[in-house]
């Protein structure tokens, strides 16, 4: 199973497990979180290959398509581990720090987050197999608000009252948290290309628990298809 | 205090193997720091304007329904001694804002407005707060509150004229006219739909983007997404499939929308909004536009369930665009419906 080799797709952290010395590795995905996304990265092996753990640093860049032109995108500084549990098993483990923007009828949105994956998977005959788990989490994110979310603030009193005035351009912390949790499976396509399928439910954490509710962009599934070229 | 410590420390770890520590010190320090800059998002007026409770310059009162007390956004306009008009809001989860036109019918009325609980600037509530019966209740307290001896006419818009003609098929000698502006489908078995307030494919993307930076983990943040997100849903209330942009509105109250939409999804398939309204001896009346979802089509199937009502249309006229672009046919149309007198 030396030629058998996972991309965890996830959008944002990608990974590739191998037997084999990792050197370089291009990807390319795109998926539905349930809005359309895609992804471009680059990762680089480093320290000498074949010990139980190996390492690769990477960059990549995520875009919403349909939104490229408000300015929306999510760039990743990446760190990834690939564990050999076993002969058969292995895990992947990244970590990625991302700086995610976003201008909309709200406002820009500037956030500064990190997000951990870890994707235990099993070499099968045709097909590597295995979970996708991850967290999410936005620290920091910097609000300026638009012209329309300044607008929410008038007409609220009767008379002349100046009551309380907003909203409030700046630094807000600890602003999204999401967890997934998938299955996705992958397949050598030839010596260099391998392509990965990723499928699972992505879920917002809100205090209200809803797990399933537009009006809280709580649509908690996702799909995503990923290819990777290593050389 | 602090600040000695970490220099004390700095000092004191000098050899080259701590120089990690210094980097890992310090950039705890910066961290410290701006994280201490940062803001809550539902600290008040941070992200939304703050609600009743929060606020108390807004104008409001206290009302016990669904045994809670709770603090609703309400304001009167006019002369408490002329005939008292209360007028609720669509939604579900929207506020009055959109309805403040209908102030200028304070010359002859006294006009009541309000954010139903947990919508608008009203305070947020819990699930079992929210169910079909507790609008009535609600609206029974309003009464209560601003005309407890006098009948009073009731005026609602969307998922508001379907509670105000509940409550007028329930109680109704309490009611002396009852207006219905674009009201839903009042009688369920009649299995009228409309899409109205669907938001597209394309027009989601960022009501789903903005997860990256912002989920809706608290009232404050859910009602903030909405700004993005709530004048994309007007596009089928217009004729030609375009967003509103001079869409009026303070606060929407994601909780209480999608609390209200599970509850309406329960209701029994043959659910009558107006069973008993045979009672009612005043007079109805249901006005729309001829654009867009729950347009005079729409409507003409409400008129078949109240038979007694008279459907007025404002031609060219949607949903929205009822209270802004054409507020002074509206506001005709009104008067014309309030000096109607009993059928």
């Amino acid at each position: 199973m030396a030629w058998l080799q996972m991309v965890v797709a996830t959008g944002t952290c990608q990974v590739i497990i191998s037997n084999e010395a990792l050197h370089n590795q291009v990807f390319i995905g795109v998926g539905l979180e349930p809005e359309w996304v895609a992804t471009v990265g680059y990762l680089y092996g480093i320290g000498k290959p074949g010990k139980p753990v190996d390492f690769q640093l990477g960059v990549s860049i995520k875009l919403p398509p349909l939104l490229v032109a408000q300015n929306a995108w999510r760039a990743n500084l990446m760190v990834a581990a690939h564990w050999r549990m076993a002969e058969r098993w292995s895990t992947q483990i990244t970590g990625n720090i991302y700086n995610a923007h976003d201008y909309n009828r709200a406002g820009v949105m500037n956030g500064i987050g990190f997000e951990m994956r870890a994707a235990p998977a099993y070499d099968g005959k045709h097909w590597r197999k295995g979970f996708d788990i991850g967290w999410q989490y936005t620290a920091l994110t910097h609000i300026r608000h638009s012209a329309e979310a300044k607008d929410t603030f008038k007409e609220r009193y009767a008379g002349n009252i100046n009551g309380i005035e907003g909203p409030k351009n700046g630094w807000y912390g600890a602003t999204a948290s999401r967890f997934r949790l998938g299955f996705i499976g992958a397949r050598k396509l030839g010596d260099h290309l391998t392509w990965q399928l990723g499928l699972g439910g992505l879920i917002s954490v809100q205090r209200q628990g809803i797990w399933l509710g537009f009006s809280h962009a709580q649509v908690p599934f996702y799909l995503q298809s990923t290819w990777a070229y290593r050389w | 205090m602090y600040k000695t410590i970490g220099l004390s420390l700095l000092k004191r770890r000098s050899s080259t193997s701590d120089k990690l520590f210094r980097y890992v010190f310090v950039g705890a320090l910066l961290t410290g720091l701006l994280f201490s800059c940062q803001e809550d998002t539902e600290e008040i007026g941070a992200l939304v304007p703050p609600t009743a409770e929060q606020d108390p310059q807004l104008p409001q009162i206290t009302i016990h329904v669904a045994k809670h007390d709770r603090q609703i956004h309400l304001q009167t306009f006019g002369n408490p001694a002329n005939p008292v008009m209360l007028v609720l809001h669509g939604g579900p989860g929207a506020d009055f804002r959109l309805l403040l036109p209908l102030r200028a019918l304070s010359d002859q009325y006294y006009a009541v407005m309000w954010d139903s609980r947990g919508a608008g600037l009203s305070e947020r509530v819990t699930r079992e707060e929210l169910s079909i019966d507790s609008f009535d209740e609600e609206v029974a307290q309003v009464k209560a509150a601003v005309s407890p001896d006098r009948k009073v006419i009731l005026i609602g818009h969307s998922f508001g004229g379907n509670v105000m003609a509940r409550y007028t098929a329930q109680h109704p000698d309490e009611v002396e006219k009852l207006i219905l502006i674009t009201p839903g489908n009042l009688d369920l078995s009649t299995e009228a739909s409309s899409n109205g307030g669907a938001v597209s494919f394309p027009d989601g993307q960022d009501f789903f983007w903005q997860n990256e930076i912002l989920t809706a983990k608290d009232h404050a943040s859910a009602d903030y997404k909405a700004i993005e997100v709530l004048p994309k849903s007007s596009r089928n209330w217009t004729c030609d499939d375009t967003i509103i942009e001079n869409y009026p509105f303070w606060r929407f109250g994601t909780y209480h929308y999608y609390l209200v939409q599970q509850n309406s999804y329960r209701l029994p398939k043959d659910f009558n909004w107006v069973a008993g309204i045979e009672n009612f001896n005043g007079p109805i009346t249901i006005m729309t536009g001829t654009c867009g979802a729950l347009s005079e089509d729409f409507q003409k199937v409400n008129v078949n369930t109240l038979p007694q009502a008279a459907l007025k249309v404002i031609h060219g006229a949607g949903h929205i665009s009822l209270f802004t672009d054409f507020q002074e046919a509206t506001l005709a149309a009104l008067r014309t419906a309030l000096n109607q007198s009993m059928p």
